[in-house]
């Protein structure tokens, strides 16, 4: 990206105390061939819909092949955020593997040597679950 | 004596039952369940032959833990093949669809819905119909597997019911062989009681210590009984563990596919692509397969499909077919937005 103070081609400044884009009845749009980069001294606010409506049509969606929050930096790695439903998946496999593990051994208490067969049934859970950790990860977004 | 044979006689049609199996882990579990059940009835006739004095030894013996021993030795080989079958078929399952998963999203854009893999390829290519074959075809396997391990999971069940069945038979025959020798000893002690010539009843004391005898050999016998009973309860609980587990694995094998899309006419941008077939039905004009066009005013708008797979509205002058205004590429707007973005530009 060219630093604007060093851009020797065609441009149109604005430059004010307040600026304000206002379309009164449809869209603004911000079209740009490579970079549209927004720097602030404070915060940045998306409000979107009425205040206090809960409507899926008012959405902030954002659509890139790779999302990233927070800058790479000097021993800062980012790392991929977690997927909700394969977490939900894991944690209710792992639930369903102590479970069983739990009954297992309850049913086997009175069975000599087969109680340590829980432990196998455990193990082979646990290895499965185990296998899936990499599906929690997301391959879309990272942060720090 | 006859409920000890009849248990005996029980594991004998166990061991007929599960011969007719194919499973011979199964075979082996019912054999070594009549060759325990022979074991009790030898350790029983043993005890006949012995007088009071081995009574002391029958109440010190520990019976309990004998007999759970022999039957966990009978079934855990079955136990930990199962076990072994069900979890590698997860695992199969679960690395076969990662492996897929893995090769085909750099060919191009893999969807899961369901159970189904959509692949669509970025470039068409007769061997990833192969690949899907292929992929299906392990599928397939996989499912026989499980099948297999479902019919020793099935026969095991039915094992254990038998036994149970022949258990709870055995349990009722000794309960009603109590209640006769129990009835003797009332009669003996009637007897005892009554005054009789000299003081001396050699037949009635002859008869007692051998009803004490009998009534310790069942006792022993019950004991055993329950033991097994409750070997076999948690046998049942552990059977249905594998049933549901089973029942999770072929859930998630079932139906599971990979379906190839032909890539052609294929827009990334689900949203848009509807947006566009929708619009190429009603527009008048089509101009090529990815461009749609209207007329407005002295003009023709037409929106192009870029080669970063991105769009444009374009407006040209329709008698010269001179590029009079565009908008910006975008990936996210909408057809009609860009046209109407397209008509405030000429508006201006």
């Amino acid at each position: 990206m060219i630093d604007p103070s060093k851009y020797t081609g065609e441009k149109i400044e604005l430059s004010s105390g307040q600026l304000l884009f206002n379309a009164r009845s449809e869209n603004i749009f911000l079209n740009s061939a490579k970079y549209i980069s927004l720097s602030v001294g404070e915060s940045i606010h998306f409000d979107i819909g009425p205040e206090g409506e809960d409507s899926e049509n008012n959405k902030f969606l954002v659509n890139a092949p790779r999302i990233e929050f927070k800058l790479v930096g000097k021993g800062r790695e980012l790392t991929p955020v977690v997927r909700s439903k394969e977490m939900i998946e894991i944690i209710n496999n792992l639930i369903i593997a102590i479970n069983d593990y739990s009954t297992f051994v309850t049913a086997a208490s009175r069975i000599p040597n087969i109680a340590s067969t829980g432990a196998e049934m455990l193990n082979g859970a646990l290895q499965n679950i185990q296998d899936q950790l990499d599906n929690i990860k997301s391959d879309l977004t990272y942060t720090q | 004596m006859n409920n000890i044979s009849n248990f005996a006689s029980q594991a004998d049609k166990l061991k007929g039952l599960a011969n007719s199996n194919p499973i011979s882990g199964i075979a082996n579990t019912a054999k070594n369940a009549q060759d325990a059940a022979k074991k009790v009835q030898g350790q029983v006739d043993d005890l006949k032959k012995q007088a009071t004095e081995k009574i002391d030894y029958l109440k010190k013996q520990s019976v309990g833990s004998a007999a759970s021993t022999a039957l966990s030795v009978l079934f855990l080989p079955i136990l930990k093949k199962i076990i072994k079958g069900l979890f590698s078929a997860e695992k199969i399952k679960n690395k076969l669809i990662a492996a897929v998963i893995n090769q085909l999203k750099k060919k191009g854009k893999v969807e899961i819905q369901g159970k189904k893999i959509i692949f669509t390829p970025i470039k068409d290519d007769p061997s990833y119909q192969a690949f899907a074959d292929n992929f299906n075809n392990k599928v397939t396997s996989l499912q026989n597997t499980l099948t297999v391990i479902q019919e020793a999971i099935k026969a095991l069940d039915k094992v254990i019911t038998t036994i149970n069945t022949a258990l709870t038979a055995l349990k009722v025959g000794i309960q009603a062989a109590k209640i006769i020798i129990q009835a003797r000893l009332v009669k003996i002690a009637a007897e005892l009681a009554a005054p009789t010539p000299g003081g001396v009843k050699p037949t009635a004391g002859v008869d007692l210590t051998t009803i004490i005898v009998q009534l310790d050999k069942i006792k022993e016998l019950e004991k055993k009984v329950d033991d097994y009973q409750a070997i076999i309860s948690a046998l049942a609980i552990i059977i249905t563990l594998f049933k549901t587990k089973l029942q999770t694995v072929l859930d998630a094998i079932n139906g599971l596919s990979i379906v190839i899309n032909s890539n052609k006419n294929q827009i990334n941008n689900p949203q848009l692509n509807n947006n566009l077939t929708d619009k190429l039905s009603t527009l008048q004009g089509n101009v090529g397969t990815n461009n749609i066009t209207e007329t407005y005013l002295n003009y023709y708008l037409t929106i192009e499909r870029l080669a970063n797979e991105s769009y444009q509205a374009v407006a040209t002058e329709q008698v010269s077919g001179m590029k009079i205004a565009q908008t910006a590429p975008t990936k996210f707007v909408k057809p009609d937005a860009l046209f109407n973005e397209l008509k405030q530009i000429l508006n201006t």
